[in-house]
């Protein structure tokens, strides 16, 4: 069996018009395209429709990608858009919202040991506090501790400089630590 | 609170269920394509077109003379240019708003202080266009930087090309005689001597490079160009 297809290659790909390629792309990036969008719309169906849209807009603006740079920021900052139009259209302002009690973190059968170690309390006043934030604060603070993106995919899906997200998150956190009463 | 808490607390979050996108981002590619089919029919028909002309024109008369380069435009001094029958009007794309054109480019799209917010604006897939007055001047812009040439220019003996700098960059104006554009990739003749048969400058700003077309006069064509920040 050869090895598995990189990104580059992927994408030279589907470039050249091979949908199985560009479906590996989709089922690679799918659930951290899906997650961004909810993190931006705010509500699961938007973030459905906005990276489904996402994968679209990004497979037709393929022609246009740079070959040889990542992919994933690149369509996360798509996607990113898709949800963001959505949002702004349905008038809402997105929150957080913790799974329900009894449910294990992210699904799976048991939490993590860095999960576990937050209690329940500690949980629904952080995401208290978030939601307390700005738009923009939360919105970074999600997608890069959340979904645990670097600081140039962060970026991307802000659709900032990367040196923008590192002053921006610092001030964020400063305003979640006030919010939680934490001193700075 | 630090970083560690709030990384423990993704795994929290209430995210939708991951379900398969692929069905349906490969039903909906597919229910796309007949558009494109037609599209690539146009292409093939207007590249068919282009081929039949350079063979309509004896290699000797069409050598090309000389060129200059632009980053992702190449304009060639022909000896004589094809024959081709005035084509329809030249379509521009798909009309946006200038926010959306902000918010969607992959270029930071500039706009002139001279000029003001063009009347119609739109993305034809290559080329940002911006309209101003019923067809008056054009402006296209074009993330050049990088790409292989995309237009091409070609112009006979009887056109006058004059060397410029716009904003400390490089630049081309076209007057006088015909010339004609071409779609590089496809190679697809745009006849420009109905649609404009006017003047034209192109000039490059930081990544890309733009196109101004009206009847303008040299001085007024630079003035125009390096309003465009």
């Amino acid at each position: 069996m050869g090895r598995p297809l990189d990104d580059r290659e992927l994408v030279a790909r589907a470039k050249r018009g091979d949908a199985d390629a560009y479906e590996e792309l989709v089922h690679a990036y799918q659930g951290i395209a899906l997650r961004t969008a909810y993190l931006i719309a705010g509500n699961a169906a938007d973030a459905e429709e906005a990276a489904q849209d996402g994968f679209l807009k990004a497979h037709r603006a393929l022609w246009r990608f740079r070959p040889g740079a990542p992919f994933k920021p690149w369509l996360l900052r798509i996607v990113a858009n898709e949800a963001r139009n959505r949002r702004r259209s349905a008038g809402r302002q997105a929150a957080l919202a913790l799974q329900a009690a009894g449910e294990a973190a992210s699904g799976d059968a048991a939490p993590s040991p860095e999960a576990a170690l937050l209690g329940e309390e500690r949980r629904e006043e952080l995401v208290a506090a978030l939601n307390r934030l700005s738009e923009a604060d939360r919105e970074t603070i999600a997608l890069r501790y959340f979904l645990d993106l670097s600081e140039a995919e962060t970026a991307a899906a802000l659709g900032v400089r990367p040196g923008t997200v590192k002053s921006r998150l610092s001030r964020a956190l400063e305003r979640l630590r006030a919010e939680l009463g934490e001193g700075v | 609170m630090n970083e560690r808490e709030l990384r423990a607390l993704g795994a929290w979050i209430d995210f939708p269920e991951e379900r398969d996108l692929a069905p349906a981002v490969r039903a909906r590619l597919r229910s796309a394509r007949p558009r494109r089919r037609r599209a690539l029919v146009l292409v093939l028909a207007a590249a068919l077109l282009a081929i039949a002309v350079a063979f309509a024109v004896p290699p000797a008369r069409s050598g090309i003379l000389r060129f200059f380069h632009l980053q992702g435009a190449t304009i060639e001094l022909v000896d004589k240019l094809p024959e081709v029958k005035p084509s329809t009007p030249l379509d521009l794309g798909n009309p946006l708003t200038l926010a959306e054109a902000r918010r969607t480019m992959r270029f930071r799209p500039l706009t002139s202080s001279l000029l003001g917010a063009p009347d119609r604006i739109s993305w034809d897939g290559h080329q940002l266009w911006y309209v101003y007055g019923h067809n008056r001047l054009l402006v296209a812009q074009l993330l050049a930087s990088g790409v292989p040439v995309y237009i091409k220019k070609a112009f006979e003996p009887g056109t006058r090309i004059t060397p410029v700098v716009v904003n400390g960059q490089t630049g081309f104006f076209l007057s006088g005689a015909r010339h004609f554009l071409y779609m590089a990739p496809t190679r697809i003749v745009l006849d420009e001597r109905i649609r404009l048969a006017r003047n034209t400058l192109l000039w490059e700003h930081g990544p890309l490079t733009l196109r101004l077309e009206g009847d303008l006069s040299l001085a007024e064509a630079l003035r125009i160009a390096r309003s465009f920040r």
